[in-house]
């Protein structure tokens, strides 16, 4: 509506604007050819007398031959009293004299051109006129074209504005139609690609590339929650069975003590699970800022490694640190105790007897970015398989099945992927490099946040 | 220990309540909030046990009145929320201590005498048990009068279980007293530490001081 609107006050602007250039360039013309015949009647009067038939004849022949125009010329004296009247000329005087060299339009629709004669001749005064009408007439007939053309666009422009949008509009139709068939139960199909290179294309590859994140969000999520269900099924079942065991037959007080013990170390089990995966789902959103307070990652460091030595030990494995600056990091003191134990834990855990954990903390200055503290704890254990180390950070997957014990609550497959989302959610890193039968070494990188 | 017991749900209340008077306690029980207040006032008890969630008024609501209101019985939250987060909300307000729902009755017995012994400000610097001798000062542990030489971590499980003589100390305690955090073990950790504790205090006596209690925990007591 508003286009129409638009397109039609243009064109009317363009057609006023026509036809008052068309006028000028009439009018112009005619002037020129007035101010010509004037200047040829002043030299035609330097040879012949105004009573001559020669003369006379010559400008009636005119006015006669102007096809187009009524055309006249009247010569007068200096007090403006007819001396001669061509053919056609009009009876009345048609305006005071006092324009001298100039040219204008009468109310009679005549144009006239008035010039002077030099002063000794009788004749004082050359008035050549020319009627307007048939100008008239073609700035009507200019109008005219003008005026349907107009109409035309009037209705033509919305039908063809109205046909570009829905072309231009079409591929974000089609957006649209794909976006409300999504959700989060469907998330397979794609916007199309219509290799265009525009903004709407590129919108596409957008919202595709969001699509294909969150559908593997999804997915894991899918995953996560039938993999959290069945683990959390093995210890129940433990539970169920024992205390099944326990009423099943009479027993002696002390067969029914030892089965309850049972039943809450499988508890136990269970509850760490549980808190497990309450701690990984909160260690995936960044830190509260409420939460967020400044500790000393190194003290930390020296705390889990003083007290897992005594397990170390035990497993014939020397665990020491190689090195560990002061730094202080900003953020969750608690979630990076479990990191800390969770990889020396690992470490241990997958050294053979002889084996050497070494734990390095230092700050890193340089000047292409932001200070930042790195970690990194080295084994000498078994290494894990290439094919392994990219999936290792995935909750519940373990490289090696048969070698984690049900009791054992590190055993739950969360360990690493807990490390993962505490590092990403203070804004670093982590990151696992490892040879068959040489050793892992994990590596995060955080930044040193200032608040 | 005249105990308050302030949680909606029956079967816990119940279990909670008959546990504490089977172990020689005097338990009330009350399954919502709106009383809490006018009760803790009125009554003389030692400790509240106070769930987080209760149906009509909110234990954190009731826990903010009673410290507004300069009430200073210790408090114990009982909570299914287990978050680090929501632990450090918790004891901010006020809360003695907080314990996670699933809980073992003797932990929270072992709490409950913690900290009605911390309200009572009794400060000791020697800890007896039998031929057992702590002195905090020193940091000098003694059996029968032989030095013996003890790590920081081994120092500090057998302070925490000296202090709670005769009451069972869970892993979950003996965790959170190691690392100063809330964290549910890893491996055996406590186990490791614990069999080179035993190791250190008991190997070369006759009488052993440090007992497993089997589903427990671990106490340490003459038997």
């Amino acid at each position: 509506m508003w286009n129409a609107g638009a397109v039609a006050l243009t064109a009317a602007i363009t057609i006023i604007a026509i036809h008052q250039a068309t006028r000028w360039e009439l009018i112009g013309s005619l002037d020129e050819l007035l101010v010509e015949d004037g200047a040829e009647i002043r030299l035609a009067l330097q040879d012949l007398p105004v009573a001559s038939k020669e003369f006379q004849d010559e400008l009636n022949r005119k006015a006669i031959g102007h096809r187009r125009h009524e055309w006249f010329a009247k010569l007068l004296t200096a007090d403006g009293d007819l001396i001669w009247a061509s053919l056609k000329a009009p009876l009345k005087p048609l305006a005071a004299l006092n324009r001298t060299g100039d040219l204008f339009t009468t109310s009679e629709r005549f144009r006239l051109y008035t010039c002077r004669v030099q002063d000794d001749s009788p004749v004082r005064w050359i008035r050549i006129g020319a009627s307007m009408d048939p100008l008239i007439q073609e700035l009507h007939r200019i109008d005219r074209i003008a005026f349907i053309t107009w109409l035309m666009s009037l209705g033509i422009a919305p039908i063809l504005g109205w046909f570009l949008s829905f072309r231009a509009l079409s591929p974000l139709r089609t957006m649209v139609q794909t976006a409300a068939t999504l959700h989060p139960g469907q998330l397979g199909k794609r916007l199309p690609d219509r290799d265009a290179d525009d903004e709407l294309d590129h919108l596409a590859k957008t919202i595709n590339s969001l699509l294909d994140r969150l559908a593997a969000d999804v997915g894991e999520k899918h995953d996560f929650l039938a993999n959290a269900a069945h683990e959390l099924r093995t210890p129940l079942a433990a539970i169920r069975a024992t205390a099944d065991v326990a009423l099943v037959s009479n027993r002696t007080g002390d067969d029914y003590r030892e089965l309850v013990a049972q039943i809450m170390e499988q508890t136990d089990a269970l509850s760490g699970i549980v808190s497990q995966l309450l701690l990984l789902s909160e260690s995936s959103l960044p830190v509260r800022i409420e939460n967020r307070r400044p500790f000393s990652l190194d003290q930390v460091v020296s705390k889990s490694a003083d007290i897992f030595r005594a397990v170390a030990e035990t497993h014939n494995v020397s665990l020491k640190i190689d090195r560990a600056d002061q730094v202080k990091i900003i953020g969750n003191r608690d979630q990076w105790i479990q990191v800390l134990n969770n990889l020396i834990d690992n470490a241990i855990k997958y050294s053979p007897s002889g084996g050497r954990i070494a734990i390095d903390l230092r700050q890193i200055d340089d000047h292409e970015s932001q200070s930042r503290v790195q970690l990194s704890i080295s084994d000498t254990g078994i290494g894990i398989q290439r094919d392994d180390i990219a999936r290792i950070f995935e909750r519940f997957y373990r490289a090696d099945r048969s070698r984690t014990r049900l009791s054992d609550v590190s055993g739950t497959g969360l360990g690493l992927a807990i490390c993962k989302a505490v590092v990403e959610s203070h804004g670093g890193t982590i990151a696992c490099s490892s040879r068959l039968g040489q050793g892992t070494v994990f590596m995060i990188q955080v930044p040193i946040l200032i608040d | 220990m005249d105990v308050l017991l302030i949680e909606d749900d029956q079967v816990l209340g119940k279990m909670v309540c008959r546990g504490l008077q089977d172990s020689g306690h005097q338990c009330q029980w009350l399954s919502g909030g709106s009383d809490a207040i006018s009760t803790i006032k009125n009554g003389k008890f030692d400790v509240v046990v106070l769930d987080r969630m209760l149906p009509d008024v909110s234990g954190m609501n009731v826990l903010a009145s009673l410290k507004s209101e300069g009430v200073d019985t210790p408090i114990l939250m009982l909570t299914a929320l287990g978050s680090v987060e929501n632990r450090i909300e918790g004891l901010e307000a006020g809360a003695d201590d907080y314990l996670v729902k699933p809980f073992d009755f003797a932990e929270l017995v072992a709490r409950l005498h913690a900290i009605t012994r911390r309200s009572r400000r009794v400060s000791t610097s020697v800890f007896e048990v039998g031929p057992l001798r702590m002195d905090l000062t020193s940091r000098d542990v003694t059996r029968d009068g032989k030095l013996i030489d003890l790590t920081p971590t081994e120092f500090g499980m057998l302070e925490l279980l000296m202090r709670e003589t005769g009451q069972v100390v869970t892993r979950k305690m003996i965790c959170e007293h190691l690392w100063d955090a809330h964290w549910e073990g890893v491996t055996n950790v406590v186990e490791v530490h614990m069999t080179r504790l035993r190791g250190k205090i008991d190997r070369d006596f006759d009488v052993p001081l440090l007992h497993t209690v089997r589903g427990r925990g671990y106490v340490v007591e003459v038997r």
